[in-house]
């Protein structure tokens, strides 16, 4: 086999991986709802919660713990667990007066845990009105030691309660606009080649380059779009990093119709790699500079470390690096074939001219 | 249609983004493939006649 | 030997420099028509709006300075054929005349930002609580602004006929400005209090340096032939 291939394959066998693994690896546990959502503190509650990939079917239900976490780790347990089907279950909770705090409402995370699913979170589950009282009731305070969490062995992704199985769009959205970034670099390189060259090779692969890049960038705009109604709610919400990757394209489609509107082959390349190198070098401050310094539903921006801690876990980051990796090998092959094409047509011309 | 996106923890989302991504290549593929062919036609006289 | 060389360079680019005043002085498109055109838009703008709020006051502010600015810049290369001859026989640098384009422009873009300012304070009356901000974040606006549209413009200029695509090519680029202008500008107007803008006004001078940078390293090439 042609070594020029090996990279390409590459390329197809990580974007390959990426799907497979992505998709396969199952999510932790999660409670996706519960009711009621509020209470009075002194009060007998049956606190009904609907798990995400859990089987109770398949469990004894005295095996599952559930518990409300407090702030500083006080806690209350569950008193008893009543399985419903094989995805819900009541939790009856004993609450605690809390007469010693001074809010209208104390909000608790619930935590379930069993031996063979682990444990899963809902942060703000409940919240609970203290009730002023001198009662006697001194046997519902707070505790202050926390039940066993339940760890299961096993390759999973993280459960995040807005994202659920979106999750996993980390690895095919994503990747699109690290793509994107790499071809419009490799792009303006050979913009700045060809102003030091004046070759016209060069000049056409940066047009190539360009091109797919922003093919890549309309599909991560169209895509985010998609995921984002389902999660933020509405296919456009102002975002500030929407806002700005949007604005890329459009420096881009200025570069096309600049392209378009140069009727002499010299002077087009010679103004339009000025321009690219131009754009690229904006796209720096618009796309990593601006958008951090302003509140963001992305992760990783309003001051937040990009793609670290939280958002990005061990697990996601075996998919995640080769996707990218995946992604970018595959836009330089697509880009190299139209530079090609281009190529062999402008030898046609030149022909014909001749 | 908002369920079959959002059941069984919002898969439909994931699916459709993967189909987008797929669309959105083919068309690049096709649109890419159909100006060679045009350059083709053109040129079979010329380069092989 | 050194200095005699600058002291030449220095003054062929206030010759240059000269015309450009004089000639966005003279013609009759240029300077009074800038002037009408901030004019019209205040008007429309409070036609349409009536009562605007401080955040709003800024935006508009914002937005009529830039496309006046646009505006004025495109019909500012007119002329620039002739300037053109001199550079193919050696008459001058094109960094010379880049720079002398500047310069006009940034007064330019002065001239445009008070007469905007003026007119929107007079129908709506001033929101900037912080003076000396508000006229830093403005001066560096300009030169931004200023360079860009110098720039862009070198490059609409040499696009055969087609004169009209100075703003599709300028507008998606000066978003960062624009961005980092307006967030800072609602600071001086008091309508946002963050007070470590620093930051922001040094990505700002950041953001001016790398034009600089990039309009120095590229003008060169479209001028040649």
């Amino acid at each position: 086999m042609n070594s020029s291939y090996i990279w390409k394959f590459l390329g197809v066998a990580l974007i390959l991986y990426s799907l497979v693994f992505g998709l396969l690896i199952p999510l932790k546990p999660g409670i996706v709802a519960v009711s009621p959502s509020i209470a009075n503190g002194g009060d007998t509650i049956s606190l009904a919660y609907t798990a995400y990939n859990v089987d109770y079917s398949a469990i004894d239900a005295s095996k599952i713990n559930a518990w409300l976490l407090f702030d500083e780790g006080k806690d209350i347990l569950a008193d008893k667990i009543e399985v419903l089907s094989a995805n819900e279950a009541n939790a009856i909770f004993r609450l605690p007066l809390l007469s010693e705090l001074d809010q209208s409402v104390v909000s608790s995370t619930l935590v379930v845990s069993d031996p063979q699913h682990g444990y899963a979170l809902l942060p703000s589950a409940l919240g609970i009105r203290p009730k002023k009282s001198n009662g006697s009731l001194s046997g519902l305070s707070i505790k202050y030691d926390t039940p066993d969490v339940h760890k299961v062995k096993g390759v999973s992704f993280p459960f995040r309660n807005i994202l659920q199985e979106t999750i996993r769009n980390t690895y095919y959205h994503v990747p699109l606009w690290f793509s994107m970034i790499i071809l419009f670099a490799i792009s303006a390189f050979y913009s700045a080649t060809y102003l030091r060259r004046r070759d016209s090779r060069s000049d056409l692969y940066a047009v190539a380059y360009a091109e797919f890049a922003t093919v890549l960038g309309i599909l991560g705009l169209l895509t985010g779009a998609i995921w984002a109604r389902f999660t933020w709610g509405a296919f456009w919400s102002w975002d500030i990093k929407q806002f700005t990757s949007a604005v890329a394209l459009l420096i881009y489609f200025a570069y096309f119709i600049l392209r378009s509107s140069v009727a002499d082959q010299d002077k087009r390349a010679r103004l339009t790699s000025s321009y690219n190198i131009f754009a690229f070098a904006m796209l720096i401050p618009l796309l990593f500079i601006v958008p951090r310094l302003t509140d963001s539903l992305h992760p990783g921006n309003g001051g937040n470390p990009a793609m670290g801690g939280e958002d990005l876990d061990q697990t996601m980051r075996w998919v995640f690096y080769p996707a990218v990796v995946g992604w970018i090998l595959l836009g330089m092959w697509v880009s190299q074939l139209k530079a090609r094409y281009l190529i062999i047509q402008r030898k046609i011309e030149d022909k014909f001219i001749i | 249609m908002e369920e079959i996106f959002v059941q069984s923890g919002k898969m439909g989302v994931v699916i459709a983004v993967i189909a987008a991504i797929f669309i959105g290549l083919v068309i690049y593929l096709v649109r890419l493939d159909r100006k060679i062919s045009q350059w083709e036609d053109q040129n079979k006289t010329n380069t092989y006649g | 030997m050194e200095k005699s060389w600058y002291h030449c360079a220095m003054n062929r680019w206030y010759a240059l420099w000269q015309k450009e005043m004089k000639s966005h002085w003279r013609s009759q498109s240029s300077l009074p028509a800038v002037i009408l055109y901030v004019i019209s838009t205040t008007f429309i703008v409070f036609a349409s709006f009536a009562r605007i709020d401080d955040r709003s006051w800024m935006v508009l502010y914002w937005i009529i300075v830039v496309l006046s600015a646009s505006h004025a810049a495109q019909s500012a290369f007119r002329d620039t054929e002739g300037i053109e001859g001199w550079y193919y026989y050696g008459l001058c640098r094109v960094e010379e005349y880049f720079f002398a384009k500047v310069a006009a422009n940034f007064i330019l873009m002065g001239v445009i930002a008070s007469l905007t300012f003026a007119s929107l304070s007079l129908f709506a009356g001033t929101p900037v609580r912080d003076p000396l901000l508000f006229f830093l974040i403005n001066v560096s606006a300009w030169i931004g602004l200023a360079l860009l549209f110098s720039f862009l413009g070198f490059l609409n200029a040499k696009v055969d006929g087609q004169r009209g695509l100075l703003p599709l090519l300028t507008f998606p680029l000066l978003l960062p400005i624009l961005l980092q202008v307006i967030k800072l500008s609602s600071i001086a107007s008091g309508s946002i209090t963050d007070t470590s803008y620093l930051a922001d006004i040094y990505i700002l001078l950041a953001v001016d340096a790398l034009i600089l940078a990039l309009s120095l390293l590229l003008i060169r090439y479209l001028w040649q032939s």
